[in-house]
């Protein structure tokens, strides 16, 4: 079977919407890193705000979808603060 | 990194038990406004009545809604959660009693009543602020200027609670000399002093992320902090024996305080991304709008030998405006919390909606026009001192705000098909 790749991932990613402000987390520039390394995929993310209630939300639809994805056996998040997420990194994303 | 997990999130019926005491209290404040329109067309605002329907939005509405959003907020704003839960639980069975029984004894001229009432809420607040003080200690570490602006926002509550408590002993002792200007201190480090400080602590995170706003400089709110901190110090500290031009230096720099603070929200707004306003932030612009108004106001009292219908018409646009204000944010937070506690847990099992689609924007836009069209007009009739624009004002804001709580409740009932 083949594995998913890292860029594969990343576009998968698209379907884990912002509830609040309706896009995707991708073209918000919430997902800093895809890394897939034998089935095992590491995603790296940050929320728009420390103390966001939406991180158990963010996390289970972002282990949702990267376990959808073929060849995916386990998945790791990161939720990191460093570089701070602004509205800046939605036009970067993009 | 921080240590804000969602494991210790606050339960999200502790936010919204808070949200729904705040929603009952104004219907009842607008139940009862045009009940009110004799007194307001006089600028009669020491009348039993209008002082309990103030009350009910200043305690009941204002002070009930930013306890309940400070539980939530907490983690967000200071990146450590509220200290004690069962506290704040106990602190709102005190206070909503406590509030109510205040405003009944008003009503019904049974001092002994107002005077328990003070006694119940005003323990409630103690018990507040001692869960406000016991969180901010934790988040000692990293304190910046929202921290030291909560932490002047809690000492002014504790100082108008004082301040409340003279006014009312004072109606059986007579001890103020002058009762006019203490409970001129009282009103505006209420409002200034407890409820402006905390809008910009809070406001300074929440509304960047609304309207995904960004490269804001944050001097004018640094300069609203300190300048609303060193006015309310001021009231504060010359309270018992406050001078014309005192009192004059203080309101001015409140005055500042607020100037620089809506300096800053245009700032916010000019940065954003988001061009298109929701039906909350509308609200809440139109809160700002009308503080605006009170401010000219206010800079009329001071420098002309106003009516009293001008100081009513001041303390219906500063306690009005500071009302639309808050109501447009329950639009924002409320239904965010829903989203969170009953459909987070459903990803990945079912399409999930829109936190946006969890209620009708065009009747939020209707409640939300009809209560700002409703206060605006109401300070306008009181200026007037019109009793028909007055009574249409106050049954037009009764309907926005029928419609606000009835729409929200229901939504605190939502349930995932």
């Amino acid at each position: 079977m083949n594995t998913t790749s890292s860029a594969e991932l990343h576009e998968a990613l698209r379907a884990v919407i912002d509830p609040e402000v309706g896009l995707d987390i991708v073209t918000m520039g919430l997902v800093y890193d895809v890394e897939v390394d034998d089935g095992h995929a590491v995603i790296t993310h940050t929320l728009t705000t420390p103390g966001c209630p939406l991180e158990r939300y963010m996390t289970d639809a972002i282990q949702g979808v990267a376990y959808a994805q073929p060849g995916i056996t386990e998945v790791t998040t990161r939720l990191v603060w460093e570089p701070r997420w602004t509205p800046e990194a939605m036009k970067e994303a993009r | 990194m921080t240590d804000i997990s969602a494991a210790r999130a606050t339960p999200f019926w502790l936010p919204a038990s808070h949200f729904a005491a705040g929603l009952l209290s104004l219907a009842v404040a607008a139940v009862l406004l045009p009940t009110a329109v004799a007194d307001l067309a006089a600028g009669r605002f020491l009348q039993p009545r209008l002082v309990a329907i103030t009350h009910l939005i200043t305690l009941g509405w204002l002070t009930v809604s930013i306890m309940g959003a400070l539980c939530q907020l907490f983690p967000v704003v200071l990146g450590t959660p509220l200290r004690w839960v069962r506290l704040s639980v106990l602190t709102l069975a005190l206070f909503v009693p406590g509030v109510l029984v205040f405003v009944g004894g008003l009503l019904s001229g049974r001092s002994a009543l107002v005077m328990v009432g003070a006694i119940v809420f005003a323990s409630a607040l103690v018990l507040f602020l001692v869960n406000a003080w016991a969180t901010l200690w934790r988040a000692r570490s990293k304190r910046d200027i929202t921290w030291w602006t909560l932490a002047g926002a809690f000492f002014f509550l504790a100082a108008t609670i004082t301040f409340g408590i003279s006014l009312a002993i004072n109606l059986s002792t007579a001890h103020l000399q002058d009762r006019l200007t203490a409970l001129a201190v009282h009103v505006h480090v209420a409002l200034g002093g407890w409820v402006l400080l905390v809008v910009m602590a809070v406001g300074r995170r929440l509304l960047p992320m609304f309207l995904l706003s960004h490269g804001a400089h944050e001097r004018p709110l640094r300069i609203a902090v300190m300048a609303m901190s060193a006015g309310a110090l001021l009231l504060s500290l010359f309270h018992g024996f406050m001078t014309r031009p005192v009192f004059v230096v203080g309101v001015l720099l409140m005055g500042v305080g607020t100037v620089a603070l809506v300096v800053q929200v245009v700032g916010y707004l000019r940065t954003r991304h988001r061009p298109q306003l929701d039906a909350g932030l509308r609200l809440v612009l139109a809160g700002g709008v009308l503080v605006l108004v009170a401010l000219a106001l206010g800079a009329v009292l001071l420098v002309t030998d106003a009516p009293m219908s001008v100081v009513a018409a001041y303390g219906a646009a500063a306690v009005g405006g500071l009302a639309l204000f808050v109501a447009g944010h329950y639009y924002k937070i409320l239904p965010f919390l829903l989203w969170n506690h009953r459909y987070a847990p459903l990803v990945g099992k079912r399409p999930l909606p829109r936190i946006a689609e969890l209620f009708d924007t065009r009747v939020a836009n209707v409640a939300g026009a009809a209560s700002t069209v409703g206060m605006f007009l109401i300070v306008g009739g009181t200026l007037a001192q019109s009793q028909l624009i007055i009574l249409s004002a106050t049954l037009l804001f009764a309907i926005g705000v029928f419609i606000q709580a009835a729409q929200l409740l229901k939504l605190l009932r939502t349930r995932p098909a």
